[in-house]
């Protein structure tokens, strides 16, 4: 629309842009300000240039936390996507009313608050009174009614398989909004050419996805990346870090330490990656038919 | 009723050159209608007419006063769009009554208006209807309504019968025709249909790649086109072009060998035309199907590949290879594919093209 | 498809069987928010000898929830109407007018949609202590607009752009202002899209954790997950009664879910694939 005054047409942008800065950007910058700094709180932040960053490359507790992420990606990332791949599969077999019951089903617990989820899992697997264990015991497998989120060994997995159940029912959801729009023909044209079921999934099904599986990784490696929400409400990390990721730590060392420049810096480690994921996921996986 | 004058107008998207400086005059009260081949830029300068789009340089006058830098509603026009453009969440009423609410017109008087509009376009009985529950022949209408309800020096028409089926839009067409008559305002009509610009224009505007290629009357461009380009928009089936090379000419005549007749020679008739021609020269002889004859003594000889038999006409085509088809009108049945037929061309008719495509 | 029923049937009833277990967790918790303490030494599939509501009102009122209940309405509300609003005023200036310095702008807001709360979440805490704001709903509801309003932004925009683009030529050249165009024409058009993005608005927020944590500590301004969160640091297991404050706090989720599956499940994957 034109001969509307450019600078006029601002009022349009200024309110929204005006809180997003105060509550958004402009603590941002504040963070990445932070951490080339030391500040305890209180007077003003002494600038102490790339020590926090230097310090961290000799924190082993740092490094528990990114082993964690890692581990915690095959929960986060690998699972979901495999499985929900299957499930996708799956379940395009069956009518669609039916289809839609069973997505509604698998979907369900991404809409919750995970906070409330990692309380109820948290009950869930209680090694006394919980309702897993209860299970175990009564199909006698006693032994493996283990303290789940308190033991050493177990502890991780049982986060993240909290974590495989969140997130399988989306991946599942995006796989089947792959699935239709695939063009039916290419399906048929496979199968007129003889090819086995599996044969077509590996060289029909799974080429055709690859926006849809782009997507995904990009999502749950963020996720796995932020994952905080789950882990704080179910474990705060123990048993002995054995359960701590880079968020919970910079919560402990901000929050719980007064140590802000350095949790600054373990932020802006945690944006940084998450940024560079995006990147590499849109640079190096083909983006192949657009979906968007 | 106000003239509109565009001087060295010129429009770009980006480093894409979309107008070229461009002068026009379209008289008051005149029916213009813009043809030209898809994206020729029609669409765009009938919207910088409007003031949808802003000139990139150049200047453009409604009733002597310059309205470059205007909005719209300051420019006393009312555009009609090929998609009609009606508000869906609006009644027909309101739809008609949008502009005069904007304009701040109170509630009864604007309605009164609407309804007066909407009744002489025989559109009573849909005032409260959404446009989804109406027939495109009816939105149409309703388009057209809401231009006229504001009572315009200008109405600028964006291609309004493109999506009406053909027998509507015959219709359509008379209709518009006779609302110039009543309403006596400036019309631009935009359309790449040549036929619907015969019919309907005073004065025709022949655009290609934003540039004017000619103006003038329906009649002045179809007997007198400038340019091969005109020639071949203008007029249907289109105008037949066949290389050759002059072989003589004189004040009386010009005689021109065919390449794709082996060399045969035709007589064109020095009269109609308007530039210099030298014997050697390459040329294209332009020549529509109805200026040849089907003659046993004539000089060129065809063999029909394709037949369109209309009736009262009958058209039949002959493959020239390199993907030329002839075409040639003629009257009554008793032609049949395959038949050898000899040809003459009418002198006084076929026209003359320099290797530019300019007429000489 | 192929000729193995049986296998087909035996695929249906492994689907179903996962389904069930996956929404398992949430039928237990009901069945446990009605059971007295009691009940629970039974066994937790065990049905209690009778259904024992009263664990909700002990939730509601001892358990806070009520309190918790209507932070959560008190913040949800307002970020809503205010994200929306802003978020569309906004995406129309990007979709339909001319701004200085546009892609600059569109650049800032993406950076917004990338970097996660905890990245900025210290200095966001230091922010509202200095404006004195820590413990009021201004610190619940500023910055979730904040973070919301790039993503309506960015889904006006593009919800703006996929309407005809004639129909705001007509408005403009019946002589329409551009505030005028919006309101009249493109807001009216927009209703499934500012319905979709309400219903986000209401997920994203009803769920948020991080926020209310770090800039609440006051427990009469708590909003539901943190109530949650800080009933069970406050009782040693009371489970019947922590599960009715769950069952509280996800039902408006679930029945909202319940009646919008298909516009979520289609906006949340639609929206990812973006
Ligand atoms: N907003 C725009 N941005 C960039 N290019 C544009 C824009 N509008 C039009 N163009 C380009 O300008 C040229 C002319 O477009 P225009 O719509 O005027 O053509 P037209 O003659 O009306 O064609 P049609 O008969 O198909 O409607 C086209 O090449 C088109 O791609
Ligand atoms: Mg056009």
């Amino acid at each position: 629309m034109l001969h509307t005054n450019r600078f006029g047409n601002l009022k349009y942008v200024l309110p929204a842009l005006l809180v997003y800065t105060a509550f958004v950007l402009l603590p941002i910058i504040a963070s990445i300000v932070l951490g080339f700094t030391e500040w305890g709180g209180i007077g003003m932040p002494k600038f102490v240039g790339l020590a926090n960053y230097a310090a961290l490359l000799s924190d082993p507790m740092f490094f528990k936390a990114l082993r964690n992420t890692a581990v915690l990606m095959i929960f986060y990332v690998a699972l979901p996507l495999c499985i929900g791949l299957a499930l996708a599969a799956a379940i395009s077999h069956i009518r669609p009313g039916e289809r839609m019951a069973l997505r509604m089903l698998y979907f369900m617990p991404y809409v919750m608050p995970s906070a409330v989820l990692g309380i109820i899992w948290r009950w869930l697997y209680n090694p006394i009174f919980g309702p897993l264990n209860q299970v175990l015991r009564a199909a006698g497998l006693g032994a493996l009614a283990l303290p789940w989120l308190g033991d050493f060994n177990f502890a991780l997995p049982a986060v993240g398989m909290v974590a495989t159940w969140y997130y399988v029912g989306f991946c599942m959801a995006i796989f089947m909004a792959g699935l239709q729009r695939i063009d039916a023909s290419l399906f048929e044209a496979a199968s007129l050419e003889g090819a086995s079921g599996q044969q077509t999934f590996r060289y029909v099904t799974l080429p055709s996805l690859l926006p849809e599986i782009r997507i995904v990784l990009l999502l749950t490696i963020i996720a796995s990346i932020k994952s905080y929400d789950l882990i704080f409400t179910m474990t705060r990390g123990g048993p002995a870090n054995e359960t701590l990721v880079s968020n919970l730590y910079m919560y402990q060392l901000g929050f719980e330490l007064n140590r802000y420049g350095y949790a600054s810096a373990v932020a802006v480690i945690g944006a940084i990656f998450i940024l560079v994921v995006n990147g590499i996921v849109h640079r190096f996986l083909p983006t192949d038919g657009d979906s968007a | 009723m106000k003239s509109i004058q565009l001087s060295q107008v010129t429009k770009s998207f980006g480093v894409h050159d979309v107008i070229r400086p461009l002068d026009l005059e379209i008289e008051a009260g005149q029916f213009t209608v813009f043809v030209g081949p898809s994206g020729c830029g029609k669409s765009t300068l009938l919207r910088l007419i409007a003031g949808l789009e802003e000139t990139t340089a150049g200047q453009i006058d409604i009733g002597g006063r310059d309205v470059t830098r205007l909005p719209p509603v300051d420019r006393d026009v009312a555009m009609v769009f090929q998609s009609y453009a009606l508000y869906p969440h609006m009644s027909v009423g309101e739809n008609i009554a949008f502009g005069l609410k904007i304009a701040g017109m109170p509630k009864a008087e604007r309605v009164a208006k609407a309804r007066e509009t909407a009744a002489t376009l025989k559109l009573e009985g849909l005032f409260d209807r959404k446009p989804k529950a109406l027939s495109g022949g009816q939105r149409q209408r309703v388009a057209i309504g809401r231009a006229i309800v504001k009572n315009p020096s200008i109405f600028l028409f964006d291609e309004p019968l493109s999506n009406l089926d053909a027998e509507l839009r015959v219709q359509m067409r008379q209709e518009l025709v006779r609302l110039h008559q009543e309403v006596k305002a400036t019309m631009i009509y935009v359309t790449h249909d040549q036929v619907e610009a015969m019919t309907m224009a005073e004065k025709i505007v022949v655009l290609r790649a934003g540039e004017i290629e000619q103006v003038g009357s329906p009649l002045e461009l179809y007997e007198n086109p400038r340019n091969m380009f005109v020639a071949g928009f203008i007029g249907s089936p289109k105008m037949n072009f066949l290389k050759g090379q002059v072989v003589a000419c004189d004040n009386e005549a010009r005689e021109i060998s065919l390449d794709a007749f082996e060399g045969r020679k035709i007589q064109v008739s020095a009269k109609r035309g308007v530039g210099p021609l030298a014997v050697g020269q390459s040329v294209k002889v332009g020549v529509r199907p109805q200026h040849f004859q089907v003659d046993p003594d004539g000089p060129l000889s065809v063999t029909t590949s394709t037949i369109e038999a209309l009736g009262n006409l009958t058209y039949l085509y002959a493959d020239m290879g390199s993907d030329q088809l002839l075409c040639v009108e003629t009257r009554g049945p008793g032609f049949r594919v395959g038949d050898a037929l000899r040809l003459s061309v009418n002198p006084a008719e076929a026209l003359i093209f320099d290797e530019t495509g300019l007429r000489v | 498809m192929n000729t193995r029923k049986p296998a087909d049937q035996l695929m249906r009833a492994v689907l179903w069987l996962f389904a069930i277990l996956t929404v398992a967790p949430f039928a237990l918790l009901v069945l446990t928010s009605l059971k007295s303490r009691e009940d629970l030494l039974a066994g937790a599939f065990v049905l209690p000898a009778r259904p024992h509501f009263e664990n909700y009102v002990s939730a509601w009122v001892d358990g806070l929830f009520g309190t918790y209940f209507l932070n959560s309405v008190i913040v949800v509300v307002p970020v809503i109407v205010l994200s929306v609003v802003l978020g569309t005023l906004c995406g129309f200036a990007f979709a339909f007018l001319k701004l200085p310095g546009k892609p600059l702008l569109f650049g800032m807001l993406l950076v917004g949609m990338m970097v996660p709360t905890e990245a900025f979440i210290i200095p966001l805490y230091y922010e509202f202590r200095w404006l004195g704001l820590i413990n009021t709903y201004w610190a619940l509801i500023l910055p979730q607009v904040g973070m919301s309003i790039p993503f309506v932004t960015l889904f006006m925009t593009s919800a703006m752009r996929q309407l005809p683009k004639d129909l705001v030529d007509a408005a403009v050249a019946d002589g329409a202002s551009p505030f005028r165009v919006l309101r009249y024409v493109i807001v009216p058009l927009l209703g499934p899209a500012a319905s979709t993005m309400t219903l986000f608005l209401f997920i994203w927020t009803w769920n948020e954790f991080m926020i209310p944590l770090i800039l609440v500590q006051d427990d009469a301004r708590r909003t539901l997950p943190i109530g949650m969160l800080f009933f069970q640091g406050k009782y040693t297991i009371d489970i019947p009664i922590l599960t009715a404050g769950a069952v509280i706090t996800l039902l408006p989720i679930i029945i909202v879910y319940f009646f919008f599956q298909r516009k979520f499940i289609q906006g949340l994957t639609a929206g990812a694939v973006k």
